[in-house]
């Protein structure tokens, strides 16, 4: 039967992080295809505290007629809350980053990346529906026992904003004395592996060209991985060419995008990688170390590498700022491939997803008939724990509740509240000692997908 | 966003023969390439026009020549990038992750070996014939010390893996003896309660010098209160039972704190006497033995450590089964305990015990000027 709601929930939620848009455009997007629509969260950043309700507020009992769909980068209470109701659940899976990738640096973040590929595989069996960023995470679902599963690209609008006139024009006076300007956006975190951009940046500025810069545009995961970078810089001497920002706006970010000469990429692990979309889409050819979902997202679209020494970077990117050919090449091709992700392509993929899901019916694994759904046939039913019904205490509070110790926002590499800054100081960042980043800057675009 | 300047790679692939690139025409000739390649087409102007896969294959081919040329050629040393590694590896936390330790041995390994195959290509045609030379010349020599470095590190190296395979049979000998899944502390026996022998208790503990008393691990309170109420200046700690939350909340000066923490942060003399109860019955043999050190450091002479234990029966009757059999160590008996304060040095060791309790006390001895 057709649900006549399709919640979304999410452990955190803000407006300008990958995830967060995301939900807001996947809203909209349910709204228009006649459903009822809210988004619930454990903590909401300030500019969209009046678009969502908090889990606190979740009535108990069983809500006929809805469907809920869960958002799922890291682990959080509020999987265990939802596993134990009785509504039909669709994952959105956005990736959780390895907890080994994170252990050295951000031992917390390890802890609840560990406990979301926990709640990944407990949910396998509760929920009726999964819909994965990539074939990459989609590898996911499956490996954690999830039978139907689609995939629909995460929803964001490419181009919304216009470059910053000052960062833009300040950007250009940098240039004015030659040197190509490298450019890389996402969190700073030991997965994205920024180090090795400053590794090639050190050989580029050695081999080819001493006036070559890099931009690591990006709030930084913890305090020891930033740190690091700022030191090994200045050991390295290269600390005047190496720019770290921190969070940016839109508008900053696009001026980014409009004064670099390439995208270039070391990261290790990338559950989809808007940032190489929105570079594409920019124009700025991009050049990109081969690994997880990356080839998935680049397509033809940028030059892949299967090392990536920082010799190996270094050359590429110093063959993409200086062949015309390539360039030229390289700006078209990403464009075509930028096409692949517009919002209005994003929407259909999502509803197809959405057919199929409902197509699929309500219960736990599957069990109906699955119109076009990947995964076992018909008749491999599972039990039904919804039908258990508890809701587990104490996990309904709001920012800073429910005695969880990490608050929203704080939870690894879960991208919702962690990217996103700007006054949010009610949410419980203070636990760990993290500040809200000040008030206006306020994007980290895309960290962890 | 024009493209940059800078020194032109050797091979640099502009002047690479081979087909057009899909995007490289002139824009309005890209147009028809890309409407072309859209339609199917492979060729325009006459010229090959690759697809997009191939194109960008191509390119990374190329790519991958260059470093490799580049690197033969000397002008991308392996020290260099070895160089980049070893100093990020410095600002790099240790120790947090078990497979870390394998990596900074990896990182050991590569710079363990020298390189003896000096790089002597050139550019310049003359250049690398005078490296060359050079190298001919004074190969005999730096092969002689390189050689000797080269089995130096390697037997270093050796010598560090096993080591390492050393460690790692410890660790897993050490792993095995520790236990299993350990009741909560709750379900674990209470301490157990020397209320029949707290008169001999209380009569040794004013024999001593005076000062504060500690019972650690003291439970509900019960024997604080008693000695309290009897003019002991004494306190309780508990690692955080219930027990003990009742006895703070009667107003008792009872503190959370774990038995051997709290000793070892106490200045050396202070105590004016020691009751132990509790954890003794349970923890390993080498915990009790650290206790009994802590206790005889942190004592002023001439006072008394009481050891309130439960004898083995009686406590595996309250505990239970499967407390019993999981708890690191099982209760002495008083007989064993007042051996072993006898021979760690403490002086008038006396025992009391029953069917349910032990009492053993014991005067840390006086020096003699």
């Amino acid at each position: 039967m057709r649900p006549q709601r399709i919640d979304q929930m999410v452990p955190s939620f803000g407006r300008r992080d990958a995830i967060g848009e995301h939900i807001l455009h996947l809203r909209d997007l349910l709204v228009h295809l006649g459903f009822r629509s809210d988004i619930w969260c454990r903590g909401a950043f300030p500019e969209v505290r009046d678009q969502c309700r908090l889990v606190g507020d979740l009535p108990e009992g069983h809500r006929h007629g809805t469907w809920w769909i869960y958002h799922l980068a890291t682990g959080s209470p509020v999987a265990d809350l939802l596993a134990g109701r009785c509504e039909p659940i669709i994952v959105d899976y956005h990736n959780i980053t390895p907890a080994s990738l994170l252990t050295p640096w951000v031992p917390w973040a390890a802890e609840t990346a560990e406990e979301g590929l926990r709640q990944l595989q407990r949910l396998a069996e509760r929920s009726c529906f999964a819909v994965a960023d990539s074939a990459y995470n989609e590898r996911d679902l499956l490996g954690a026992g999830y039978r139907r599963t689609a995939v629909a690209p995460p929803l964001f609008d490419l181009g919304a904003d216009a470059p910053d006139p000052a960062t833009l024009a300040r950007r250009r006076a940098e240039r004015a004395g030659g040197g190509a300007d490298w450019l890389f956006v996402g969190r700073l975190a030991p997965n994205k592996a920024q180090h090795d951009l400053i590794k090639a940046l050190a050989c580029a500025r050695r081999f080819f060209d001493p006036r070559t810069r890099l931009h690591l545009v990006g709030t930084g995961m913890g305090e020891q991985y930033p740190r690091a970078l700022r030191r090994f810089a200045r050991r390295l001497g290269v600390d005047d060419a190496v720019d770290l920002p921190g969070a940016v706006d839109g508008a900053v970010l696009a001026a980014y995008y409009a004064a670099a000469d390439v995208f270039v990429s070391a990261s290790t692990h990338e559950g989809f990688g808007i940032p190489l979309v929105e570079a594409a889409h920019s124009g700025v050819p991009v050049v990109a170390y081969d690994a997880a979902a990356v080839a998935e997202t680049v397509g033809s679209g940028g030059v892949l590498l299967a090392d990536k020494s920082p010799m190996a970077l270094a050359v590429a990117a110093h063959r993409v700022t200086t062949d015309p050919d390539l360039r030229r090449y390289l700006a078209s091709a990403g464009r075509r491939r930028a096409a692949d992700f517009t919002l209005a392509r994003g929407r259909l993929a999502w509803q197809a997803a959405l057919d199929q899901a409902l197509a699929t019916g309500a219960e736990p694994g599957g069990v109906a008939t699955a119109v076009g759904a990947r995964g076992a046939g018909p008749g491999d039913g599972a039990s039904v724990p919804g039908a258990r019904g508890a809701r587990p205490g104490g996990l309904g509070a709001g920012p800073g509740g429910g005695g969880s110790r990490h608050g929203p926002g704080d939870q690894g590499p879960e991208p919702g509240g962690r990217t996103s800054v700007g006054g949010g100081a009610e949410l419980a960042w203070a636990e760990r000692g993290h500040q809200p980043a000040p008030a206006g800057r306020s994007r980290l675009p895309w960290a962890a997908m | 966003m024009t493209s940059q300047t800078g020194e032109a790679p050797s091979g640099d692939p502009r002047s690479s023969s081979g087909p057009v690139p899909p995007g490289s025409q002139p824009p309005e000739a890209a147009e028809v390439g890309e409407a072309a390649q859209a339609a199917g087409g492979s060729e325009v102007s006459g010229e090959p026009v690759e697809d997009d896969q191939a194109y960008l294959d191509r390119v990374r081919r190329e790519i991958d020549d260059e470093v490799r040329r580049r690197r033969a050629a000397g002008d991308f040393p392996p020290s260099f990038e070895r160089k980049l590694d070893e100093l990020f590896a410095r600002y790099t936390p240790t120790g947090e992750a078990d497979d870390y330790f394998a990596e900074a041995l990896k990182l050991a390994d590569r710079a363990a070996f020298f390189d003896i195959d000096v790089p002597t290509g050139s550019r310049r045609e003359v250049r690398g014939l005078v490296k060359w030379s050079l190298w001919q010349a004074e190969a005999w020599f730096v092969r002689y010390i390189v050689d000797q470095l080269n089995h130096f590190s390697a037997a270093l190296m050796r010598t560090v893996h096993l080591l390492d395979e050393r460690l790692a049979d410890v660790e897993h000998d050490v792993a095995l003896l520790a236990p299993g899944a350990l009741p909560a502390e709750d379900e674990l026996a209470p301490p157990a309660d020397p209320g029949a022998y707290t008169e001999q208790v209380l009569a040794r503990l004013r024999s001593g010098p005076g000062g504060r008393v500690l019972h650690g691990e003291c439970g509900d309170g019960r024997l604080v209160e008693a000695l309290g109420a009897a003019g002991v200046g004494i306190y309780g700690i508990d690692p955080g039972t219930a027990a003990a939350d009742v006895a703070a909340a009667r107003g008792l000066d009872v503190r959370r704190d774990d038995t051997a923490g709290h000793l070892a942060a106490l200045v050396d003399a202070v105590l004016g006497g020691l009751v132990l109860s509790g954890v003794i019955d349970r923890c390993a043999a080498a915990q009790r033995h650290r206790l009994v050190q802590l206790a005889e450091l942190k004592l002023a002479p001439g006072a008394t450590l009481a050891v309130v234990s439960t004898p083995p029966a009686a406590w595996e009757a309250a505990a239970g089964p499967l407390a019993a059999d999981l708890a690191q160590g099982r209760p002495w008996h008083p007989q064993t305990w007042a051996a072993v304060l006898a021979s760690t040095g403490f002086a008038d060791v006396e025992t009391h015990a029953d069917d349910s309790v032990g009492v053993v006390l014991a005067t840390k001895p006086v020096p003699v000027r």
